[in-house]
């Protein structure tokens, strides 16, 4: 199944790629909107010269493959180019991000196994995770302000990175206590119990592994909100990276920019996704018969 | 406690509605005033345009009233219909394959592709509202499908099947009020998700235009006055804090309803 699935995926990565240069056709021949000038300045065609929607379509697959998204109309530089700066700006907020939501979140989770005190205080307080991450922003940088901090200065990644990893450290506790409970409770646990294991060594050989695949489960799922809303963090603290550009590039009508940014992060976070299923297809001892 | 907390919600109700009866009739007779902090006349300050936040935020705030109670029940009975659709295929490849697509769409940067539709069809609160709907849908009839999965199991069904019912009697009268409960939990536990996409397509100006408002888009405004006017920006985080609390006790709410039946 899990195999099966992986070749889905890959097919219809491959047709997402086939139907992105479709769609500004389809909208551009059905006369839902006006993007010509969307598609024209991206594919760096000529507004006067009416292009066949062949010639349209031809023409934005190849500039997908090739990753070829025009000039930025804002800076005069490759928009890819222009992506991938920003992307090594945003990696240092996203990856920060990313550990520190497993860390804490293990560390919390820990906590509400083992007290019950923890796990009321944990409940009580869940409402915090409900808030998006816009009033974190604002809030914070507000509040560094008044407290005499640069915020220009590095400081800024450490806050982004933490402000990024508020919800994600909710679902990686909630998920981690949720998979210690049912693995003590499970026909698994018992049956190696009864065979002379003690506790300790259960979790050496087995439960750590199953808790690492639950958190692979979701990684690719963390990285995509991360992503999404990564411009929620950029703006505010000032940051270069993709989600900075985004927003300014919208502002700017940077049309390059604004759909290489979309196709690019739409096709690297499905490679990421099939990458993710396969590891994890690897290490899972339920799918060593397939 | 609990009668304290649905209390303060209550008054915050209250207090939002006659202050927006309130301030809609002297908006009118005011002189215009530009970023001017909050005041008697001006409860949460005006913005560069001399307009009224108050009122402004309380616009934006219909607005994504009006988008949640748009989006909400199309992609309950949308999904619904799919979903049910799906589970009644007994074709199984054709059955897999759209699984399979269904859960490749749910591992796609959602938000991303509704940008991207975005800029293409062109910004406006309609087109916003009707991309969300597009994108949220898979993810609904997936739900749906797995919950009709779960049912099918059930004695009940198969000793249906056996009296000689029609499938699709089954499905109406049967299987539906089965998963009806818990399809509108998890419809209503999206609030808050449908919520922080309108707030971001908002922020980056793809949603709600002039002259409407747009909670999104006046935290972005808020931003260049982050130290020099900050009733820009205060009182409509409080106002997002607030409404994200409320979907909560919604939630919350309506979870308790339905585990009562």
């Amino acid at each position: 199944m899990t195999i099966k699935r992986i070749i889905y995926r890959l097919v219809f990565l491959g047709l997402t790629i086939l139907i992105i240069p479709l769609l500004p056709v389809a909208i551009i021949f059905l006369g839902i909107s006006n993007p010509e000038y969307v598609i024209y300045g991206t594919l760096n065609l000529d507004v006067s010269h009416r292009a066949s929607a062949w010639e349209i379509y031809t023409t934005f697959l190849r500039h997908i493959i090739l990753f070829d998204f025009g000039m930025s109309t804002a800076s005069g530089q490759l928009a890819i180019k222009e992506i991938g700066s920003a992307l090594g700006e945003s990696a240092k907020s996203i990856i920060p991000a990313l550990c520190f939501s497993y860390g804490v979140g293990t560390f919390i989770g820990l906590f509400i196994i083992k007290s019950q005190r923890a796990e009321n205080l944990w409940r009580k307080s869940a409402f915090v995770f409900y808030v998006p991450m816009i009033v974190f922003s604002y809030v914070f940088l507000y509040l560094l302000d008044r407290m005499g901090i640069d915020f220009l200065s590095s400081i800024k990644y450490l806050f982004t990175s933490l402000i990024l990893s508020i919800y994600p450290i909710y679902i990686v506790s909630k998920s981690f206590s949720k998979t210690i409970f049912e693995t003590t409770e499970s026909d698994f646990f018992s049956f190696h119990q009864s065979c002379g294991f003690n506790k300790k060594q259960i979790w050496k050989m087995f439960c750590k592994k199953f808790v690492f695949i639950d958190y692979l489960s979701f990684f690719e799922n963390l990285v995509i909100y991360m992503f999404g809303f990564i411009f929620f963090v950029e703006t505010p603290f000032g940051i270069h990276g993709i989600g900075y550009k985004f927003v300014f590039a919208i502002q700017r009508f940077d049309y390059p920019v604004i759909i290489g940014f979309c196709i690019f992060s739409i096709i690297l976070l499905s490679i990421i996704g099939i990458l993710t299923e396969m590891i994890r297809f690897r290490l899972d001892p339920r799918t060593i018969n397939e | 406690m609990r009668i304290q907390k649905r209390g303060i919600i209550y008054f915050v109700v209250f207090f939002l509605i006659l202050g927006y009866v309130y301030k809609s009739f002297i908006v009118n007779i005011e002189e215009t005033k530009y970023l001017s902090a909050p005041s008697f006349r001006n409860w949460f300050g005006t913005d560069l345009t001399g307009a009224d936040i108050f009122l402004r935020s309380m616009n934006a705030l219909g607005i994504e009233i009006i988008t949640i109670s748009v989006v909400l029940p199309t992609i309950y009975c949308l999904g619904l219909f799919l979903g049910m659709l799906l589970s009644y295929f007994s074709n199984e490849k054709i059955r897999e394959f759209f699984l399979n697509l269904i859960h490749y769409w749910v591992t796609l940067p959602v938000l991303l592709i509704a940008l991207f539709l975005l800029i293409l069809i062109g910004a406006g609160q309609i087109n916003a509202i009707a991309i969300m709907i597009f994108i949220l849908i898979p993810t609904q009839a997936l739900y749906v499908y797995n919950q009709l999965e779960i049912a099918k199991k059930n004695d009940f069904v198969i000793a249906k099947m056996s009296y000689g019912l029609s499938k699709s009697y089954i499905y109406i009268y049967h299987l539906f009020p089965n998963v009806k409960n818990g399809v509108t939990s998890y419809t209503l536990a999206r609030m808050p998700e449908i919520l922080m996409m309108n707030l971001a397509l908002n922020f980056l100006g793809l949603g709600v235009q002039p002259p409407n408002s747009s909670l999104g888009r006046m935290l972005f405004d808020g931003l260049s006055f982050m130290f020099s006017a900050w009733w820009m920006w205060v009182f409509l985080v409080g106002e997002i804090i607030f409404l994200f609390l409320f979907i909560k006790k919604i939630q919350i709410g309506t979870r308790g309803f339905y585990r009562e039946f």
